[in-house]
């Protein structure tokens, strides 16, 4: 079984397997999949994390393009954008300048991008949102 | 298999009656909750797929309080992705002022854009009064979507 590679070389991604369990930190450069446990840091300049429905983060998340399908605790910076499905459970603050979330995802954290920082709790969707709400006029 | 075990080819048939019923009613259950106008083609036909937008980068237009475009930028979102049915989208465009002067602004516009680089979806938001941004200072300008 292929535990984890994190720079296969040709396709650019690794995998860290379901039952697999990785402590400390991880960087990579393209993508990497997450199916098994990492504890830690992840770390990417522009790189893509994908965790899958299987997947188990305990870790702050550095990286270009954050997919979140299985659960994530831990703070989380995208460079580029973080996308939240309906599987994802997520316990902590999310930085990037594109957020997508679909129904179901449940998410619980701060979500910054700059100085504006609107206080996301609770299952999507959130329809009473105010605080979110707020920031689109915000002065 | 024995070969006394293999039902008839009409027998199946008809035992896939009741199932085709059922897939019927859910179908048209579906059609009579749905609040979209009815499309001329059967939405069944459609795949769910055909709702995507698919992604590529987004910009921020700021206008000034003469409708006047004052600044505009581009962005890339790393990569294409989807957005569909059921997802909700947050956009969070940054500006900052390198001028010298104070810009002001009194509407803004944050555009999804395709792999083609056209204009997919537009998101706009005018403020009451402008609001004036010193040289050297940053405003975010948020945008939501909801599919």
């Amino acid at each position: 079984m292929k535990a984890f590679k994190a720079n296969e070389e040709e396709s650019g991604q690794g995998r860290i397997s379901r039952g697999v369990e990785v402590s400390g930190d991880v960087l990579f450069s393209d993508v990497l999949q997450i199916e098994g446990k990492v504890t830690g840091k992840l770390i990417s300049e522009s790189g893509s994390l994908l965790i899958e429905q299987t997947g188990e983060v305990q870790a702050d998340v550095d990286v270009g393009v954050l997919v979140i399908r299985g659960a994530l605790n831990g703070n989380a910076n995208a460079k580029s954008r973080v996308e939240v499905y309906k599987t994802a459970r997520v316990q902590g603050d999310i930085t990037t300048p594109v957020l997508l979330v679909e129904e179901g995802a449940i998410l619980s954290g701060a979500i910054t991008m700059g100085t504006a920082s609107p206080r996301v709790t609770g299952a999507f969707p959130l329809e009473g949102n105010e605080e979110l709400r707020k920031s689109k006029g915000a002065t | 298999m024995k070969d006394s075990e293999q039902p008839p080819s009409n027998n199946w048939l008809q035992r896939l009656e009741p199932v085709k019923s059922i897939f019927r009613a859910a179908t048209s259950k579906l059609k009579s909750r749905s609040t979209q106008p009815t499309p001329e083609v059967e939405p069944e036909l459609k795949p769910a797929s055909n709702h995507a937008l698919k992604i590529a980068g987004y910009s921020l237009v700021l206008m000034d309080p003469d409708g006047q475009v004052v600044w505009t930028r581009e962005w890339d979102s790393g990569g294409v992705f989807e957005f569909r049915p059921n997802q909700r989208l947050w956009i969070f465009c940054g500006f900052t002022n390198h001028t010298k002067r104070e810009t002001e602004i009194s509407e803004y516009e944050v555009e999804l854009m395709g792999e083609d680089g056209m204009v997919i979806e537009r998101f706009g938001n005018s403020f009451g009064d402008s609001v004036i941004i010193p040289p050297g200072e940053s405003k975010d300008f948020p945008a939501e979507w909801q599919m």
